[in-house]
């Protein structure tokens, strides 16, 4: 692409005529152009591609021609192509990247950037910057800032079937491989941890089996997991003990609790102590009523209560006694730096949900403490750590956010190194204080107005992000903006292939792909056990 | 070469010329050539007309064939000339250059078809397009697409050629597409 700037402003966007033989066809909306001004170069983005006439009248006469020739006489003359572009970054002449606070001269010209250019605002693939994708139509990498990713929480959006799964396997990879922070994974549909299948070439490879040790596999649902022979470092159990009604309350939506039935749920924690679930649910039928007698509660109301509540004795991680505190062990993984993913099997979302609180809830609380013990010593804080949460909507509705301790941790726990990597279908079922919070919003391609809206509510350029948004593929193509990319950008993200997995997996060996998994841990713990 | 005129009056946009032969002047729209002292001056025919030497005196018509009148009238085509209207484009002095020549033609220069080189440097100058189109000739449209016409077909009918000549012609008429759609048109190609 060839062109020179004719008109422009701040506000309005920078127009470029297309000049020589550029063909207007080539010109994406997203694509990177560079303006060389007198003084600054200037990185933009295209966001919108236009004809316009030197005279009106030629635009509708100018069709009447059907020839070769005529065609390219009007074409760049009469009529032209106007592609405009949001200026993103302006690049000084010492090669600082700042911010815009200015627009290039008159008759300044534009062309494709190039490598030099793009590395120049979004840095060289290095360990802090990860390799997340290129822009559309060109070969060079585009790096996402992992250390400043972390410092907030992170939104990744798309409908069903965009690559969502894949971004986050992306940026998950590209954390662990970073070390610049620990992540704990809500793997809702065993698609991290280990081997899944894809929509088209059939089977990649999980987090374990990329970084082995580093990586630990907690299952809820031990059958699942065996039958799909994952190598699991522990089975997740949950003892009713560990359920508080808070927990209960948050699964509101679900359970469709009454206000009595909350009331109730208190006079039981009252007379029963800790184990309150576990004892309510093993009293006779027969004997409710004399129980509700007994606490002062309605009969009736307490006989709903526990029918609705029988549906936790169905989930099958849920345990008078834990043979061991699986949660305890998380948190030791956790404080090691030593990711961990907690796969959910075939549990159910009421299990998730449930299982997803009470592991955040203990999360805060650590962090919290760690935190306020770091400052006392003045020493580091804990290590940073991402919750990936997916279905991201079940915690962060509007209706309960403000109770769930997801929300809270999106809302304030930033200052306590915790951050949330939010993956969601649909951006307009998230509390918009907690979309607000997000520091880095990633999204694939949105179709719902009302998704997109939200999606860009608080961005600057929202109107000419919006032309870029509704022009993603449906497929491997994203748009970054926000905390971790110095401008928006749309990429085509990576593909997660053998290339990647040679780049970020701690396996050097070049069979390790065929290798049984197994016996690569093996190996791994032999030479712990006995280093050269 | 031979000449096909001699200038009998000059002015700094346009010159007439007294052809050698009767009814056998330039075409209208072909290019011409004058040398004048040390430059040649170029220009294209606008308007050919033949008549009376002496303006007073109107031919008659006799009902005659051409070869009857030679034999009985043979002073008629002593007294009557044909004339040829040039609109200067340019002119050569070391190297041709599409603008109005400092000095106007010499009287009594003699003028010559343009050959192809010479229509080689009118081709690669359009400068020719705004002197035409505004030469208050009268012609104007006629003449730009004669003029297209002739330098189209002196070469191997290059489409690029036409296609830059269109585009000067669309910044020139910008406000009267219509006006290029007639030209276009004309030139018939």
């Amino acid at each position: 692409m060839k062109g020179k700037l004719f008109r422009g402003s701040i506000s309005s966007g920078l127009d470029i005529k297309l000049t020589g033989d550029s063909i207007i066809e080539d010109i994406k909306v997203g694509n990177f152009v560079v303006v060389t001004g007198k003084k600054n170069k200037y990185l933009c983005m295209v966001t919108d591609i236009k004809y316009e006439a030197v005279n009106p009248q030629i635009m509708i006469s100018g069709t009447n021609f059907d020839s070769e020739i005529d065609e390219k006489i009007i074409e760049g003359t009469g009529v032209y192509g106007v592609i405009t572009l949001s200026p993103m970054i302006q690049v000084d002449e010492n090669q600082n990247a700042l911010t815009v606070k200015s627009i290039p001269s008159y008759g300044s010209y534009a062309l494709d950037a190039d490598k030099d250019d793009i590395y120049a605002v979004f840095g060289e693939p290095s360990d802090e910057n990860f390799y997340i994708g290129t822009p559309p139509e060109m070969d060079i990498p585009i790096c996402i800032n992992l250390k400043k990713l972390v410092e907030r929480s992170t939104g990744i959006f798309g409908r069903a079937g965009t690559g969502k799964t894949y971004l986050t396997r992306l940026l998950l990879s590209g954390l662990v491989k970073s070390k610049l922070a620990v992540s704990l994974i809500f793997d809702a549909h065993n698609e991290y941890g280990y081997g899944a299948k894809s929509e088209n070439s059939g089977y990649v490879k999980g987090l374990k089996q990329l970084f082995g040790s580093k990586v630990a596999i907690f299952t809820l649902d031990r059958e699942s997991s065996l039958r799909r022979q994952v190598p699991i470092d522990g089975v997740l159990n949950i003892a009713y003990n560990q359920i508080t009604p808070d927990d209960i309350l948050l699964l509101n939506s679900m359970l469709n609790l009454n206000s009595t039935a909350i009331e109730s749920i208190y006079q039981i924690m009252k007379k029963e102590g800790n184990n309150w679930l576990y004892n309510f649910l093993n009293i006779d039928a027969s004997e409710i009523d004399e129980y509700a007698l007994e606490i002062g509660a309605n009969g009736s109301s307490l006989q709903a209560l526990r029918r609705k509540l029988e549906r936790f004795t169905k989930l099958p991680f849920l345990m008078n006694v834990t043979p061991n505190d699986c949660i305890k062990q998380i948190m030791d993984y956790l404080q090691n730096g030593i990711n961990v993913v907690i796969e959910f099997g075939n549990v159910s979302t009421l299990g998730y949900m449930l299982v997803a609180n009470i592991i955040t809830r203990h999360i805060h609380d650590m962090y919290v403490k760690k935190s306020e013990e770091a400052i006392a010593n003045n020493s580091k804080g804990p290590i940073p750590l991402v919750i990936a949460v997916e279905e991201a909507h079940r915690f962060l509705d509007p209706s309960i956010s403000k109770e769930t301790t997801m929300g809270e941790i999106a809302r304030e726990m930033r200052k306590y190194n915790v951050t949330l990597l939010i993956v969601d279908q649909r951006t307009s079922q998230i509390d918009t204080e907690v979309m607000s919070q997000i520091g880095t919003k990633i999204t694939c391609r949105l179709e719902d107005d009302n998704d997109i809206s939200s999606f860009l509510s608080g961005v600057n350029n929202a109107s000419k992000l919006r032309n870029v948004l509704a022009s993603l593929d449906q497929k491997q193509q994203a748009l970054i903006i926000g905390h971790a990319v110095p401008m928006p950008v749309v990429i085509k993200t990576r593909n997660y292939d053998q290339e990647f997995y040679k780049d970020v997996s701690t396996f050097n060996d070049s069979d390790f792909i065929d290798k049984p998994f197994l016996e690569l841990i093996e190996k791994e713990k032999i030479d712990e056990l006995f280093p050269d | 070469m031979n000449h096909i005129g001699e200038v009998i009056e000059t002015s700094t946009l346009r010159f007439t010329c007294q052809s050698v032969k009767l009814n056998d002047g330039p075409d209208f729209g072909s290019f011409v050539k004058a040398i004048s002292n040390d430059i040649t001056i170029y220009g294209i025919v606008y308007n050919v007309s033949t008549m009376s030497d002496d303006q007073t005196r109107r031919p008659v018509a006799f009902g005659l064939s051409e070869e009857e009148l030679k034999m009985q009238q043979p002073q008629i085509f002593e007294l009557m000339h044909t004339y040829f209207d040039v609109q200067i484009i340019g002119y050569k002095k070391d190297r041709y250059i599409g603008l109005i020549p400092p000095k106007p033609v010499k009287i009594h220069a003699f003028t010559y078809q343009c050959d192809n080189i010479d229509l080689k440097d009118i081709r690669a100058d359009l400068n020719f397009i705004k002197y035409i189109l505004n030469g208050k000739t009268g012609v104007e449209d006629e003449l730009i697409a004669a003029a297209i016409r002739t330098l189209y077909y002196s070469t191997d009918h290059e489409e690029s050629y036409l296609i830059d000549v269109g585009k000067e012609l669309i910044r020139l008429l910008k406000n009267d597409f219509d006006r290029y759609v007639t030209i276009k048109r004309m030139c018939n190609i």
